[in-house]
């Protein structure tokens, strides 16, 4: 049964982000596009060009997911094998790259492919870029997957193929291979659609306009202005290719039942079955694990706390930073609980809104004649940003929370009706705060995101950048200690928040019953 | 919720209002970071403009209308975002530090009043001795290629103004075939600035910038490890434009165009802004007679617009 459903707010919401902010600007945006009427501007020369911007992007986007997944799967299985140590170790991982996506694997890359005095081509940079960033992330999935697997029955089915004639390696092969191959079918799309639209790790890893993807043709495009009919070409261009993409990942069909659990009673195994050979586990630990080490390395030992203007932009760059992600993260819990309090029919095509990225949305807000008034002060940019920012997030962010939320107990809910209570104050005071936590974690990730936010930030607040884009101008600058420097403190602001959320309450009765005691 | 909602966006447009309007009380000027701030060029042209319109409006009271304050608004990195400094400048009074090919691009732009030149300096390759010696230099164009090899920094001139000057070696001199540009890179960058500071760092022998960075490094930090190119066919020369919109009157135009054409402003540009002054009155510093002798091309543009640039930079794209 859908949750109680206040249709009057979050029409309201909807109208007020969601529309005002995307819908709007994207129509009034392409119609004075298209009626600014240059369509001379759209010579053989620029046809070209896109083509060729089309075919890098299609390249290093297949390329990336072909190598994350394999670094995954690689990654994943060993883990798998080896215990809850490595687990772990994987899931901080994962979690850091992805709370710092682009420009910190980027600057990453760079820091550790530098010191390597490895002179390789962009192409290199920009794949190993975003299947470092992807493949742990696979990893982690797959191998919390193939455990999930293993708990729920799997571990029983190998014992009982065992006990039919089959080694424990065919078992395991046999019993493991669909989970693994839908968390890589379900991901492949997903990473092939990331890296098409990596916006600051081809900008920064590329060399020149021959590594552009079309999301970067479109960038330098709005900065040069020269032609409206370009622009909207690149726009929609950009739309199609990221919804095609994306209908493939959300029409993925949900997790299939593979495990049979009347296998149960047939006995199980007391340690996890090995499916890789020792020679190929040992060499999947070389591919992968040790360049990761060697990375992580390099760009540690790049760290230095730096001084003069560098630290005085730093600080000043940290209230920007925090700005931005705190005003995002309260955006993106808004508008989800706004878009999960409309009618479901809306919410099913708002997601199809995720194909939009932050380089398009730009170039529709460019169009949109408020310069004076917001976008040259502080606040007014940061506003704009922050909402933007928020709008472009909350496709995935209400579409997880509205799962969340439908698990709630619905006895409280039918009691409160029984005595009269109306649907919208069910809504606010019985399914928002059951789902609490999910809430501050949905808060969390809008958050971290936004702090490592570098394509809205790079077109609309040059003048107050955000951590994210002046590691991007240190690592440009080949200031890779500073850079490194502002990496780990992205890194300790996402932490602090994290503890700010899930921690404060808990610290918080830690101290009372300390001071209590004494 | 909704209270809520209404609350956010009113504290946060509350906040906005609060900043200083860009009209009314003064004329805004956009230009790049390096010419805002004390003791900066921006600073000096800002007071010689008040000084001018203030004695205007003494000797003249019909003219109380005139804004006699003028603030100059950063650009971050380098001057040539022509789109973003045409969007804000329609509300501002203009643009001070426009690359000459950008000047030509907008001379026909309705929203522009006038533009006046304020500095210039011949482009040139900028080469660190210590990491290339003065042995190996080459001496003209055509051994660029060979010579420098994957060694220098280049600016994309897509966003970079420094860059454009590439765009002129090979289009309007013919100095040098963008496949040869090509294979003399070693790294584009989006700004000059970039570009230098990782040069400085010893990340490359050679930088594509202005010859007045030689008289920098010689004046400011009485340092000769930097030097510039001497070949024999000559640089290109960029030269720095202010342009004023519709949006000031003739009168503050004319005032502005009269303050950055002055004697005690163009004195300034050679220590400040790193450029050769306009004002053919002004002495050069002393440290000047010590830079390389470069031989200058002239501009060798007739018909120019919008349309021949973005010719260039497709040309540069793919």
């Amino acid at each position: 049964m859908e949750p109680v459903i206040q249709k009057k707010t979050g029409g309201l919401v909807l109208l007020l982000f969601v529309f005002v902010a995307l819908i709007i600007p994207l129509i009034f945006s392409t119609l004075s596009y298209a009626f600014a009427g240059d369509l001379e501007s759209l010579s053989n020369i620029f046809f070209r060009i896109l083509l060729r911007s089309l075919g890098f992007g299609f390249a290093q986007a297949a390329v990336s997911a072909v190598l994350a997944c394999s670094i995954g799967l690689c990654v994943g299985i060993i883990v798998f094998e080896n215990g809850s140590f490595l687990k772990s170790l994987l899931g901080i991982s994962s979690h850091i790259l992805f709370v710092l996506p682009g420009t910190a694997i980027s600057l990453l890359t760079i820091a550790a492919f530098k010191n390597m005095q490895l002179d390789l081509p962009p192409f290199v940079y920009i794949v190993a870029a975003h299947a470092l960033w992807s493949g742990l992330f696979v990893a982690h999935k797959i191998s919390s997957r193939l455990q999930q697997e293993i708990e729920s029955g799997g571990n029983s089915k190998i014992a009982l193929l065992m006990n039919s004639g089959a080694t424990t390696k065919q078992a395991a092969f046999h019993i493991l291979k669909s989970p693994v191959l839908f968390e890589l079918r379900q991901w492949f799309p997903l990473i092939l659609s990331w890296s098409f639209s990596s916006f600051s790790t081809v900008l920064l890893l590329g060399r020149g306009p021959e590594h552009s993807t079309p999301e970067v043709l479109l960038y330098f495009t709005i900065l040069n202005d020269l032609s409206p009919a370009r622009i909207l070409i690149l726009m929609i261009i950009n739309f199609l290719v990221q919804f095609l993409l994306f209908r493939k990942f959300i029409c993925s069909e949900s997790t299939p039942a593979y495990t049979n659990r009347s296998l149960k009673s047939h006995g199980h195994l007391k340690k996890h079955p090995q499916i890789l050979s020792r020679h190929f586990r040992w060499l999947a630990w070389l591919a992968c694990l040790a360049p990761l080490y060697l990375i992580m390395r390099q760009f540690l030992f790049a760290v230095e706390i730096p001084s003069g203007d560098s630290l005085v932009l730093i600080v000043a760059s940290i209230k920007y930073s925090l700005g931005y992600a705190v005003l995002t993260s309260l955006f993106v819990v808004l508008i989800s609980l706004g878009i999960i309090a409309s009618s479901t029919q809306l919410r099913g095509k708002f997601i199809l809104l995720y194909a939009i990225s932050p380089t398009l949305l730009a170039a529709a807000w460019i169009k949109i004649p408020i310069d004076d008034y917001l976008w040259n002060n502080f606040a007014g940019s940061l506003f704009l940003c922050s909402l933007l920012l928020a709008v472009l997030q909350t496709p995935l962010a209400s579409l997880w929370l509205g799962q969340e939320i439908k698990r709630i107990s619905l006895a409280p809910v039918q009691s409160a009706f029984s005595l009269g209570m109306p649907p919208s104050k069910a809504f606010w005071q019985l399914y928002v705060p059951a789902c609490f936590d999910n809430i501050k974690k949905l808060a969390f990730f809008a958050f971290v995101f936004a702090l490592g936010e570098v394509a809205l930030a790079s077109i609309w607040m040059t003048q107050w950048p955000n951590l994210a884009l002046l590691s991007r101008k240190f690592s440009e600058n080949y200031a890779f200690s500073s850079s490194s420097f502002v990496f780990c403190l992205n890194l300790l602001l996402a932490l602090a928040f994290y503890a700010l959320l899930f921690e404060s309450s808990s610290a918080i009765r830690k101290l009372r019953r300390i001071f209590v005691n004494s | 919720m909704t209270n809520l909602l209404v609350l956010t966006i009113l504290l946060v447009v509350g906040c906005s209002k609060t900043d200083e309007p860009t009209t009314g009380g003064s004329i805004e000027l956009i230009t790049y970071s390096s010419m805002v701030g004390d003791n900066s060029l921006g600073s000096i042209i800002v007071n010689e403009y008040k000084s001018l319109c203030e004695k205007e409006v003494q000797s003249d009271p019909t003219l109380k209308h005139l804004r006699c304050t003028l603030v100059l608004k950063p650009e971050d990195g380098d001057s040539s975002l022509v789109a973003s400094f045409e969007r804000k400048s329609w509300n501002a009074g203009g643009v001070l530090g426009l690359s000459d090919l950008q000047e030509k691009q907008l001379r026909s732009h309705p929203k522009f009043l006038r533009s006046t030149e304020f500095s210039e300096s011949p482009y040139a390759f900028i080469v660190n001795t210590k990491l290339f010696p003065q042995e190996k230099w080459p001496v003209s164009w055509k051994e660029i290629p060979k010579a420098f090899a994957n060694k220098v920094f280049i600016q994309d001139p897509r966003i970079s103004s420094a860059g454009v000057g590439l765009l002129k070696a090979i289009h309007v001199h013919n100095l040098i075939s963008s496949d040869n540009l090509k294979k003399i890179s070693k790294k584009i960058f989006p700004s000059w600035s970039l570009s230098y500071s990782a040069f400085k760092k010893g990340e490359a022998p050679v930088v594509w910038s202005y010859q007045s960075s030689e008289a920098y490094h010689l004046c400011e930090e009485n340092d000769d490890t930097y030097k510039a190119l001497p070949l024999e066919e000559g640089y290109p020369v960029q030269q720095e434009w202010l342009w004023l919109s519709k949006n000031v009157s003739a009168k503050e135009a004319e005032m502005l165009v009269n303050a950055v054409s002055s004697l005690p402003v163009q004195s300034k540009i050679p220590t400040t802004n790193w450029m050769f002054p306009t004002n053919a009155q002004v002495k050069l510093p002393e440290c000047y007679s010590k830079l390389s002798s470069l031989k200058r091309l002239s501009l060798g543009l007739s018909n120019f617009d919008a349309k021949t640039m973005q010719g260039w930079l497709d040309q540069w794209s793919l």
